[in-house]
């Protein structure tokens, strides 16, 4: 037994004692990492950020320091315990956490440039509420609404469709959206087997059917107002076509699409904005619900009509973001402004986001049409609202598409979606933005292992934030699923 | 899916050895039963109940009491575990007993049912009987040997495709080529395969109308068409990746992800030079332990991608990428779908040539081929013209009736003299017949000039192409 006793704790005093890389050499190689994460600002109540040395080495560690404390970290796949991490958070808020890799290399342990991320004072929200989808056109499996806490790894099912859908009788789900960043009210479509919109407001939950009339189709694309019970929808007839040829695979357009608002307290929807000569869609609400911002092409523009075959024209097709006032007392609506004019610079603008302090606006930019997930060219920009300057922001922009995207609700953090890594599969990317309305580096959402990454062969979309976890669970709602429908009633 | 099956049946094993091991002497049978199959439910589903019916049937004293727990537990658990919040997030209460079976080919199949219905059936019988006999042995084994056997799907062509489909994988083309030769009623997917193989060695309008062709049912329960089964291989072997892609994608989106599908994906995603998508996809198919030839092949190409140019399988696949092709809209049936992408006349190259008059020629347009070929003999003076195509000519050109057309060929085909002197005997034979489409008339036709264009375009029936 003594033997033993001895031996175990010669083992531990080994494998105890610190690393004998002290006076390495600086390596004459560039450090690569996965994911980026160096030089990046990141909120002060993230989850670990951690990472993979790519950098070839046959052992690997590194420092990780913050406040007066450092701790080592076994590498290459660099995980970091979640107690170790929010402690170093809370030491280096408002300052900065750095990083020193060391890795041995035919006997010689070398040391890397250490790099830093700056924790910021300002907060993100907790959870992020996504879509998992493969990118794929008109077919789905296996669709999930999830929500990630983003102080650790923890993620859940809000719904997947499993519990309805399976195979032969399919159920899509989309468009989730919450009112204020609020978790408990919210609402998403789901198409197919047992559709209807589903709307969730506090502890109750409603399957709602809008197709009534001469109403172009089911609502689309919502924003909820803010403050009062009010969705805005666009109305979306949408066609694809499928390309042969090139690395754009396929081209998503819309056919017609109008604007309505649906009172989730009476169930009545009305037009907003309805004119067969443009295609008006993405409506999104300004943080103080007075204003309705949109994109919409005019079909004159581009030589079209409400007759002309748009299948024929879709690199024509160009959106401008429009706003137009809205009185919450009266629920009238104003005159349309231009906000953005992206057509003048032969650009098409769509998804507007206008930041929660009002200061800025958000879209969504590409070379023509309106889907731009698909076109390489899809783009973030910039419009600050107070001078009307608008400018792409380069600073998390990438050459591969841009697409969905959201504020925090301290309108200090952007997610969004990207397909910057390898051009088909969409991931989250988180960026900070500063009182100067400047973007800084953007960063892939942390996961435990970041490998995820490349072995998940789905899309993460419609990233949204929300201040808590949602009560509701996936059986809960499925219950809403399965109840009858309320028909919604078309005023006009 | 067999996958699937497999795992289901091992775990169902393990849970019975647990039971051996464990609990067998013990007086907690029915409390295992139920816990096993509550918790075993949720991740094998219906196979959590195979060791329920094993331990009934291994009890000496076949109480009615057990039996009928372990049937009641088998019903109530699942129902259970579907209405259970927060922990069983992913049942769907309406296919709640067939979970873990692979019962979308169930649907509409109530026969596929009938072994759950024997299974349960069973499980009641045993309490009375006092023991199972030989004779009873004997008669349940052959109830099962004869199940097996009447749903068993011994269709020759079936058999062919799969052996087409692992030679397709191992690039052996005249493997497919030997099974092609030796099915005389092939059904589509087989033609189809059979032309990929004639493309790839370099003679595909030379030898395509010397093999049976034709377009037998597919025999499938679901009625699945011929593009879920080979749209894959045929589009990605026609340089047709984006639409390969597309259906690949749909495909494993609806119904499964696996390495079958993955391979295409990576090459699509390298044949359009987006390689780190292609290293995504090559890293998961490197993680199955037999890939191991083919991922270091595609991963030495990923690393040098100019080698793709001289590359056997991609060089001909690059060439066919130049074709023009345009827009499409919806999922068409797959034939249409490569009528169209070679619809365009322009002469790009001689590997898309050969597909494009492949296919005007299978779908027997008399007008284009017509056309493509005047117009590459015209570019290329001297240009050797294959067999089957000089069939073609002969006989789109004879029906025109334009005396100046029919010379032109006649001094194009002058070193192809034989051809010209078969087609006359071709149609001397066909205007002499009173009735050319009788049976009779076919078979006869058959036996002189089955290996002939000629007797493609006035005795196949292409229905089956739309």
């Amino acid at each position: 037994m003594k033997p033993f006793i001895i031996s175990l704790l010669v083992l531990i005093t080994i494998s105890c004692s610190s690393p004998r890389y002290h006076g390495a050499e600086k390596a004459a190689d560039r450090l690569e990492l996965y994911p980026d994460y160096a030089d990046i600002i990141i909120p002060c109540n993230i989850a670990p950020i951690n990472f993979d040395v790519l950098s070839v080495a046959d052992r690997c560690y590194v420092e990780m320091s913050g406040g007066d404390k450092t701790f080592i970290l076994r590498g290459p796949k660099v995980r970091i315990p979640e107690r170790i991490w929010h402690k170093m958070l809370a030491e280096a808020k408002g300052s900065r956490i750095s990083f020193k890799v060391f890795v041995k290399r035919d006997d010689k342990w070398l040391q890397y440039d250490s790099f830093t991320c700056t924790v910021a004072q300002e907060s993100i929200d907790s959870y992020l509420t996504y879509r998992l989808i493969e990118p794929g056109y008109s077919n789905y499996g296996y669709l999930v609404l999830r929500q990630r806490d983003l102080s650790s790894f923890k993620e859940r099912d809000l719904y997947n469709n499993a519990l309805v859908s399976e195979r032969v009788e399919q159920q899509c789900i989309n468009c989730h959206s919450f009112r204020n960043y609020n978790p408990d009210t919210f609402q998403f479509h789901a198409r197919h087997t047992d559709g209807g919109t589903i709307i969730v407001t506090g502890g109750k939950g409603t399957k709602i059917k809008f197709m009534t009339g001469d109403m172009i189709s089911n609502p689309v694309y919502p924003s909820w107002h803010p403050q009062e019970n009010l969705i805005a929808y666009s109305l979306n007839s949408t066609s694809q076509l499928f390309i042969a040829k090139g690395n754009q695979k396929v081209e998503v357009y819309d056919t017609k699409s109008d604007l309505v608002l649906y009172d989730v307290y009476t169930e009545e929807t009305d037009y907003i904005v309805r004119d067969s000569l443009s295609l008006e869609t993405f409506p999104y609400w300004s943080a103080d619900g007075k204003t309705l911002f949109y994109a919409s092409a005019y079909l004159p523009d581009f030589g079209a009509g409400p007759s002309t075959d748009l299948s024929m024209i879709t690199e024509k097709i160009r959106y401008n973001i429009w706003s137009i006032g809205f009185n919450p007392q009266t629920r009238e609506f104003g005159t349309p402004t231009l906000v953005f004019d992206a057509e003048s610079d032969s650009l098409s603008a769509v998804t507007p986001r206008p930041s929660p302090d009002g200061r800025y606006l958000l879209s969504g930019v590409g070379s023509y049409g309106s889907f731009h997930v698909w076109h390489e060219s899809g783009d973030i920009y910039l419009t600050d609202l107070e001078t009307g300057i608008t400018r792409p922001l380069d600073e998390i922009n990438s050459p591969r598409a841009e697409s969905f995207k959201s504020w925090s609700s301290n309108s200090r953090w952007i997610a969004f979606t990207s397909r910057r890594d390898d051009g088909s599969y969409t991931r989250i990317y988180l960026a900070y933005f500063d009182l100067e309305g400047n973007a800084h580096k953007p960063f892939l959402l942390p996961q435990r292992d970041p490998d995820q990454n490349h072995r998940l062969f789905k899309s993460y979309n419609v990233p949204e934030f929300t201040t808590d976890k949602s009560s509701w669970t996936p059986k809960r709602i499925e219950m809403i699923i399965h109840s009858d429908p309320h028909q919604a009633t078309l005023i006009k | 899916m067999l996958f699937s099956q497999t795992l289901g049946l091992i775990a169902a094993v393990a849970i019975i050895l647990i039971y051996r091991k464990w609990f067998e002497s013990g007086k907690h049978q029915i409390l295992f039963i139920l816990s096993s199959v509550f918790v075993f439910f949720p991740i094998i589903g219906i196979y959590a109940m195979i060791p329920a019916v094993f331990i009934v049937l291994d009890k000496r004293d076949k109480r009615v009491a057990a039996c009928l727990a372990a049937v009641i537990i088998c019903i109530c658990v699942p129902l259970l575990c579907s209405f259970l919040p927060d922990i069983y997030l992913r049942i769907n209460r309406k296919y709640v007993f067939m979970a873990g079976l692979p019962y979308m080919e169930f649907q509409d199949n109530i026969i596929c049912m009938i072994p759950l219905f024997l299974a349960i059936l069973s499980t009641l019988i045993i309490p009375f009987t006092k023991k199972v006999s030989l004779r009873f042995s004997v008669l349940s084994l052959t109830v099962a040997v004869v199940l097996l056997a009447a749903f068993t799907n011994w269709d020759s062509n079936f058999k062919a495709v799969l052996s087409m489909e692992r030679a397709i994988s191992y690039n052996d083309w005249n493997a497919i080529l030997r099974l092609a030769k030796r099915h005389q009623e092939p059904t589509r997917v087989q033609v189809l395969y059979r032309n990929i193989a004639l493309f790839q060695k370099g003679r595909l309008t030379e030898d395509m109308f010397k093999y049976p062709d034709g377009s037998a049912s597919l025999r499938t329960r679901a009625n699945i068409p011929v593009s879920y089964i080979c749209a894959a291989p045929v589009l990605y072997y026609c340089g047709m990746v984006n639409s390969c892609d597309r259906l690949v994608m749909e495909t494993s989106a609806s119904f499964s992800k696996n390495i079958y599908f993955y391979k295409y994906q990576a090459r699509n995603a390298m044949l359009r030079g987006e390689y780190e998508l292609a290293r995504k996809y090559i890293t998961i198919v490197s993680r199955n332990w037999f890939q191991g030839k083919w991922v270091r092949r595609h991963l030495s190409l990923l690393d040098n991608p100019d080698a793709m140019k001289t590359d056997c399988e991609f060089s001909l696949l690059l060439a066919l990428m130049r074709q023009d092709a345009g827009e499409y809209e919806a999922v068409e049936p797959l034939e249409s779908m490569l009528l169209r992408n070679f619809s365009n006349l322009e002469y790009v190259n001689e590997q898309i040539y050969e597909w494009q008059m492949a296919t005007l020629l299978s779908w027997k347009d008399s007008q284009k081929p017509v056309f493509c070929f005047f117009n590459r003999a015209s570019l290329f003076p001297g240009s050797h013209v294959t067999t089957g195509i000089a069939e073609a000519i002969a006989l789109f050109a004879s029906m025109t009736g334009d005396t100046g057309l029919m010379g032109n060929l006649v001094d194009i085909l002058s070193s192809q003299k034989t051809i010209l002197r078969q087609f006359g005997n071709f149609s001397n034979s066909m205007n002499m017949t009173r009735d050319p489409q009788s049976e009779k008339a076919r078979e006869q036709f058959k036996k002189q000039y089955g290996n002939t264009y000629w007797f493609y375009y006035y005795y196949n029936d292409i229905s089956a192409l739309l």
